[in-house]
């Protein structure tokens, strides 16, 4: 019955859903945006003040909730209390006129307040449907019943991902189903998108975006003049097959997982081979690892049954948290460990941030405090980061977070040469032993020649006939005569010195390769080998303080369905995860790879949102949902819900491959708008762009703006993979430290000319240079960077030791073309300096007044330069050569800091 | 539905009234500019209204913003004496202490390790300054001086035993690394009143800097605006403030002048593109940089009496050999002044580096170590305090000193180990009530028992002298409106507030 009224309730809510909807889509954005302003600057504040305790989620007087639209809507055993568009037939109006039942029962509205109640249910009663409650809004909590989380159940991102039907538009540039579902948007605003962009600069986002790198000169002019009209398709399956795409596409992922290669805090101590993980994620990327895989590799690589050292490397992904080697209470430190994978499994996969419910119930969201630890109960048999060392201290755990890396015929070799190195200890053990006999003997023997005749006579007779004294004295004999080992030992090493050293030496160094495991090893995840602890709520997130026991599940709005464990099965078992079974690395619990198996689903309506979400983000600088670490009811709701369903459906149906999401994306018109164009009244309809009138340029992030510059100046080591490499760090950065140097390698110059995401990342000493650009700070998700303009960035640009060194190397390259030699007294030609450099940096010609501005700043600064060498050099002598070094630096540095240069258009 | 700041810039493009400092203001690059709106959708952000300060907070991230309540402290200067200096040495006198010297006590020593301890007296002698008579140990005469405009908190306490969470906390409320800092929180709050210079300038010792480094003036989850930026007194004060390859003044500058006219002539082509103008705005903020940052740096136009007053001229002494003498901080102090006279917001000075007795973490010698580091701040605080006062500036500045953690009243050879429970922070100007003791530890100064205050209850104080309510001060992030005080509810200290 009362399932049937809910129902009944929800299907009355959609219907004035769709009521309401309607006028205000008609009137555009920017009206539905007014109205839901209104509602929530008037009507909501006054409903929860007024209204929500008696007609709310603890109490329903007459039948009535006003917590959530959909029961609001629903009205109360009279019927409905709102009726849209007609305050005068709405029960709620008349009641609070006090014409009827008189609400609020304790004192009337003031008359402004039921005048805004009037013009609400006039404008149609604009409630945005997000599910959420009234109750949940920021200084208005209360309890939380069993039917909030079901009715949570209907916020969007909750919901199962639709199929929605791609629109029809007719007019207009559409390349694909993306631009359906833009243009439809565009059109119903009254907007027109912007004309595609020029093929130079769509070619330059495409490289910036794709691989992080800008094109060369050449190869702009190459797919210019391709005849061909799908020149463009066929520029991005190139950038799709480069493995500088798995460089770019990786590092966004690295943000998501809190990449780094330290523990933080005072030790700062690297965690080794942290860097596979980051190789791992680049291969991924390249690869075109079905994403669903991909989750699952991370959570669960080693419980899958064709486990393989690839998978096991993406298990580090448990690894990369902040670690405290020191903590004041071991046990909260463990809790926290914990707390961090819980909180970046469900903010990285999830969208959510669960972590939120770790000592109470969630704020905004429908999770109580049991789905947190009911989560954290998948990963609960995870051996812990470190070991006791002292006390206070523990260190890095390597049968914890070490994993062997072997292949099957390494396997067998090292067998083989375990039973080799075991017959030979044998041999040599033997060999030991022989010797110790024969010192044992010779040690009997020399005694006995020391006893007088009568002593060994007394010796020779037996028991029977001694008696009490002379039994005893025979005692005393055998005991002079009897030799223990550690007299043995003192003796063989002084009558067979070398033979025994040598037996010895033989003998340890045969045990220590025995011990020894001689292969690559990842950083991983293991767990404990016993079965698994249960897992309790801790009360108030004191691990001190246990409360209820849980079982491993997804949140409770999901369903919250316990997720059975799924151990290996010997049968079916690969043979890496056997060997490493011989090896030691126990067997796990199968939970995780039931969460992962969950996560990765097509239908959980999350996952592939999620990702496609973060694909959308990365390629125009915004998620469809704005707030894309959190698709909660915090967050903000999908400027495109159709779209964002299409893109997540097209995904699973491509076999999660997010190469074809990126075709799909990128080869749209939608993409290929150009970024400089302006339409001064879609600026003031729409002026955050969000229906996407235009492309958006952006700043570039700190690693492709360092990249940039190393391909221009010709510099860029395109060496993958491996530690990565340490940038030169001056005096004053490291002085920050306690141990100034302390854990910052030093790097060949061929190595620091590599791509920044090879940089190594140290948690408590960030490359200057990264972090002013906004290279995010490695403790947590990172889910979008901050972009901010700050004067520190310019004197980078212009006065930093890398920006002096590029600028050199990029004048050498400017200046090698006039094949310069030595002594020759031509003068430097400014004009074609400087099309070179545009040439190379920009992919340009430089337009006349560029020209212009610049022949003249090269021309000045070439008499300015000769006179700070003559003053500085000791005979007032110049090299002429290094004058237009100088001249010709200058000009790098002045491309270098060029908007168009650090831009994204 | 455009955004006020939107319409307002847009209407601004092209035209080349005001000053060139109005100017930069209305396109919002202070010295940590602007952070681009295009974060976030902010009108869709508005619906949640508690988001809307933040990001509105984002357009220009140091523009100076009123405090929450009128209040007198505008800056606040930090001496964080790094490695847990010990307060029955210092301003927490405790005769029975004295008394129990060479006897033992039960004492936790780290989380649930009890041991059985020899007490240790302070080997120095304490006595009551001014008319309040607030107690002070005689290894700090010049302080001693200032009892009556001090407040003396006695009993905090704090959650960890071992200095790399401590420190962490200390600076960010949070045992886990990665929550923005104090200075980060205040400037946030307020912004900063220099457009040519840091909001939130940081100091470290010249022995080294603290463990963990610049993890402790860390913007966590906020922007990198906020991050405090690095002085030093010695050569470049600023990272990469100069050209190192000879470029002079007068090159520099026409090199910043081609760009804006190269740029310009770009955003022409490109309008409605504000953070494209803000980029071209914040070379010229570098270029001033490199004028104002060296001149806040030189203290030569200083006067000798001052000078002295610091001990800025004091040689390093012989008596020790890690021992500096007051120079080094005087000279950080006197500089400290002269940022805040300018406009910066917070500045934050490490006394003491490195390692064990390079900072105030005496395990191997209290005596020693309080040889070594006591006369390194006497004299420099007691000349600030002066010097403020003078100027008419103590009102509106807050000084502050004080540690991670205390001490333990038992031995530990000639030193003592860490102590959480129970440690005393110093206050001056600002608002703050002066001559004043709050709280008590125990007799044996252990742990915190009369009016005991965890550290976020200092947070909350600090927050509140700058005018700042720590409970609205928030910043959404990972799902949740942080705070610099955390979920645990924290109260201000109203009590030391004059």
């Amino acid at each position: 019955m009362s399932d049937l009224r809910t129902l009944l309730r929800v299907a009355v809510g959609l219907a004035v859903l769709a009521y309401t909807i309607c006028p205000l889509r008609a009137g555009g954005e920017a009206d539905e945006h007014a109205a839901v302003m209104f509602f929530e600057q008037h009507i909501r504040p006054l409903l929860v003040e007024r209204c929500v305790k008696c007609h709310g989620p603890k109490e329903q007087k007459a039948g009535l909730r006003l917590d959530l639209r959909a029961y609001a809507m629903a009205g109360s055993k009279s019927g409905p209390v709102i009726v849209p568009g007609k305050p005068e037939e709405s029960l709620l109006i008349q009641a609070v006129r006090y014409r009827g039942p008189k609400m609020p029962p304790d004192g009337k509205l003031p008359d402004a307040k039921i005048s805004l109640l009037e013009k609400w249910i006039r404008m149609g009663a604009p409630w945005p449907d997000d599910g959420s409650r009234l109750s949940e809004r920021p200084g208005a909590r209360d309890g939380r019943a069993h039917d909030a989380i079901v009715s949570a159940r209907e916020h969007w991102a909750f919901r199962p991902v639709s199929r929605p039907r791609v629109p029809d538009v007719f007019g207009g540039r559409v390349y694909g189903p993306v631009d359906s579902f833009i243009l439809n948007r565009l059109k119903g605003a009254g907007l027109k998108p912007a004309p595609e962009a020029d093929r130079r600069t769509l070619i330059r986002r495409l490289y910036f975006d794709l691989l992080g790198l800008p094109p060369s000169y050449e190869l702009v002019q190459e797919v210019l003049t391709d005849p061909r009209p799908d020149a463009v398709d066929r520029l991005v399956d190139r950038l799709l097959a480069s493995p500088h795409y798995g460089e770019r596409w990786g590092r966004h992922w690295l943000d998501l997982v809190r990449f780094a290669q330290t523990n933080g805090y005072e030790r700062d101590a690297e965690k080794p081979e942290a860097w596979r993980y980051r190789d791992y994620v680049i291969r991924s990327f390249n690869e075109d690892k079905p994403y669903d895989r991909f989750v699952i590799e991370q959570l669960a690589g080693d419980e899958l049954p064709d486990a393989s050292p690839e998978t096991i490397i993406a298990t580090g992904f448990y690894r990369l948290g902040v670690w405290d080697d020191e903590p004041d209470d071991k046990l909260v430190a463990l809790a926290e460990e914990f707390d961090d994978i819980v909180r970046t499994t469900s903010e990285t996969f999830l969208g959510l941030t669960l972590g939120c419910a770790r000592c109470h119930e969630h704020k905004f969201d429908p999770f109580p405090q049991e789905d947190y630890y009911s989560f954290l109960a998948f990963f609960s048999n995870i051996a812990p980061y470190g070991r006791d060392t002292s006390y206070t201290h523990w260190a890095a755990n390597p049968d914890a977070i070490f994993v062997p890396l072997v292949s099957s015929e390494e396997f067998r070799r090292w067998r083989q040469r375990q039973e080799q190195l075991r017959a030979q200890l044998d041999a040599v053990t033997r060999s030991i032993n022989e010797l110790r006999n024969r010192v044992r003997t010779e040690l009997v023997e020399e005694r006995r020649a020391e006893l007088t005749p009568e002593e060994r006579a007394l010796l020779e007779r037996s028991a029977e006939q001694l008696g009490e004294v002379e039994e005893a004295r025979r005692r005393r004999l055998e005991a002079k005569l009897r030799v223990d080992d550690k007299a043995v030992q003192a003796e063989l090493k002084k009558r067979y010195p070398d033979r025994f050293k040598e037996l010895d030496e033989e003998r340890k160094k045969l045990e220590a390769e025995l011990k020894r495991l001689p292969f690559d090893r990842a950083l991983a995840v293991r767990e404990r080998e016993q079965d698994p602890e249960p897992t309790y709520v801790f009360r108030r997130g004191n691990p001190r303080s246990k409360g209820n026991r849980v079982e491993p599940r997804g949140p409770q709005v999901f369903g919250g369905e316990v997720l059975t464990a799924q151990p290996l099965v010997a049968e079916t078992v690969s043979e890496y995860r056997r060997i490493l079974l011989e090896l030691g690395v126990p067997a796990s619990s199968g939970r995780r790879l039931a969460l992962a198996r969950w996560i990765a689903s097509p239908s959980n309506p999350l996952t592939a949102r999620v990702i496609a979400n973060r694909v959308w983000q990365f390629h125009f600088g915004k998620g469809i949902v704005r707030t894309p670490g959190d698709f909660g009811m915090a967050g903000l709701p999908p400027t495109h819900p159709e779209l964002l369903d299409w893109l997540a459906t097209r995904l699973v149906d491509s076999g999660w491959s997010l190469k074809r999401l990126h075709r799909e994306i990128v080869l749209s018109a939608t993409y290929r708008q150009s970024s400089s164009h302006y339409d001064p009244v879609a600026a003031t309809r729409d002026p955050d762009n969000s229906l996407w009138w235009r492309f958006e340029a952006r700043r570039l992030e700190a690693e492709v703006i360092r990249d940039a510059i190393l391909a221009v100046a010709g510099t860029l080591n395109t060496k993958m993979g491996g530690r990565g490499f340490f940038p030169t760090l001056g005096p004053e950065v490291l002085a920050t430290q306690s141990r100034p140097g302390a854990g910052w390698g030093k790097s060949s110059p061929a190595e620091e000319a590599r791509r920044s995401v090879y940089i190594y990342v140290k948690r408590t000493l960030g490359v200057p240079f990264l972090e002013l650009f906004d290279f995010p700070k490695p403790e947590r998700p990172v889910a979008q960077r901050a972009i901010t303009t700050i004067a520190p960035q310019a004197l980078t640009l212009l006065n930093s030791r890398f920006v002096e060194t590029q600028a050199r190397e990029f004048a050498r390259f400017l200046l090698d073309d006039r094949q310069y030699c030595n002594g020759s007294p031509d003068r430097l030609d400014f004009g074609p300096l400087v099309v070179r450099a545009y040439r190379r940096a920009l992919q340009r010609e430089p337009e006349a007044h560029e020209l212009t501005v610049l022949c003249r700043f090269l021309a000045t600064q070439h008499d300015r330069w000769r006179q700070v060498l003559e003053a500085s050099s000791g005979d007032g002598r110049v090299s002429e050569f290094e004058v237009d070094m100088r001249v010709a630096a200058d000009l790098a540095k002045v491309l270098f800091n060029l908007n168009e240069f650090v831009y994204l258009e | 539905m455009t955004r006020p700041i939107e319409r307002r810039r847009q209407q601004r493009v092209g035209r080349c009234t005001g000053t060139r400092r109005e100017f930069l203001w209305e396109i919002g690059a202070g010295f940590g500019g602007v952070a681009l709106t295009a974060l976030l959708d902010r009108d869709g952000f508005f619906n949640r209204p508690a988001v809307a300060a933040e990001l509105a907070a984002q357009a220009n991230p140091l523009a100076p913003k009123p405090p929450h309540f009128p209040t007198r402290a505008k800056h606040c200067i930090f001496i964080f004496m790094y490695g847990g200096p010990s307060q029955v040495d210092t301003w927490d006198y405790k005769p029975e202490l004295q008394k129990r010297h060479g006897q033992t006590a039960r004492i936790e020593i780290r989380r649930h390790k009890f041991v059985e301890g020899t007490l240790l007296g302070s080997p120095y002698k304490f006595r009551r300054c001014g008319e309040s008579g607030l107690w002070c140990s005689e290894k700090f005469p010049y302080i001693a001086q200032h009892m009556d405009e001090i407040c003396v908190i006695k009993s905090l306490y704090t959650d960890s035993f071992a200095h790399g969470s401590a420190m962490i906390q200390m600076n960010t409320g949070r045992l886990i690394q990665g929550a923005p800092s104090l200075g980060s929180w205040i400037t946030y709050g307020l912004g900063s009143e220099s457009d040519n210079l840091p909001g939130f300038v940081v100091m470290v010792d010249p022995r080294g800097g603290p463990i963990s480094g610049a993890a402790n003036w860390s913007s966590g989850f906020m922007p990198a605006a906020y991050q405090g930026t690095h002085l030093r007194e010695k050569g470049e004060p600023i990272l990469n403030l100069s050209p190192r390859d000879g470029t002079t003044r007068d090159m520099q500058r026409h090199m910043i002048d081609v760009l804006h006219e190269l740029n310009e002539a770009h955003l022409a082509s490109r309008p409605g593109y504000s953070e494209l103008r803000a980029r071209i705005a914040s070379y010229e903020l570098a270029f001033q940089l490199q004028m104002s940052a060296p001149e806040v740096m030189d203290i030569t136009s200083e006067d000798r009496r001052t000078l002295e007053m610091y001990g800025v001229l004091e040689p390093k002494p012989s008596y020790h050999k890690l021992a500096l003498g007051p120079a080094p901080l005087g000279k950080q102090l006197l500089i400290a002044r002269r940022l805040i006279e300018r406009g910066v917001r917070f500045v934050q000075i490490y006394s003491g580096g490195g390692h064990q007795q390079e900072n105030w973490d005496a395990h191997n010698g209290i005596k020693e170590n309080l040889d070594i580091h006591a006369p390194e701040i006497d004299k420099p605080i007691h000349a600030l305090l002066t010097d403020l006062r003078q100027r008419g500036l103590l009102d509106e500045t807050l000084v502050i000193w004080g540690g991670e953690f205390g001490r333990q009243p038992v031995a530990q050879g000639p030193g003592r180990d860490h102590n959480p429970k129970g440690f005393c922070y110093c206050m001056a100007g600002g608002g703050v009530k002066g001559g004043f003791s709050y709280g008590e530890t125990d007799e044996l100064g252990h742990e915190a028992v009369v009016n005991p205050r965890h550290i976020r209850d200092l947070h909350a104080t600090i927050l509140h002298l700058m005018g700042l309510d720590h409970n609205k001060l928030t910043y959404f992030y990972g799902g949740l409106h942080q705070k610099l005080t955390g979920v645990v509810p924290a109260s201000v200290i109203h009590e030391v507030i004059a």
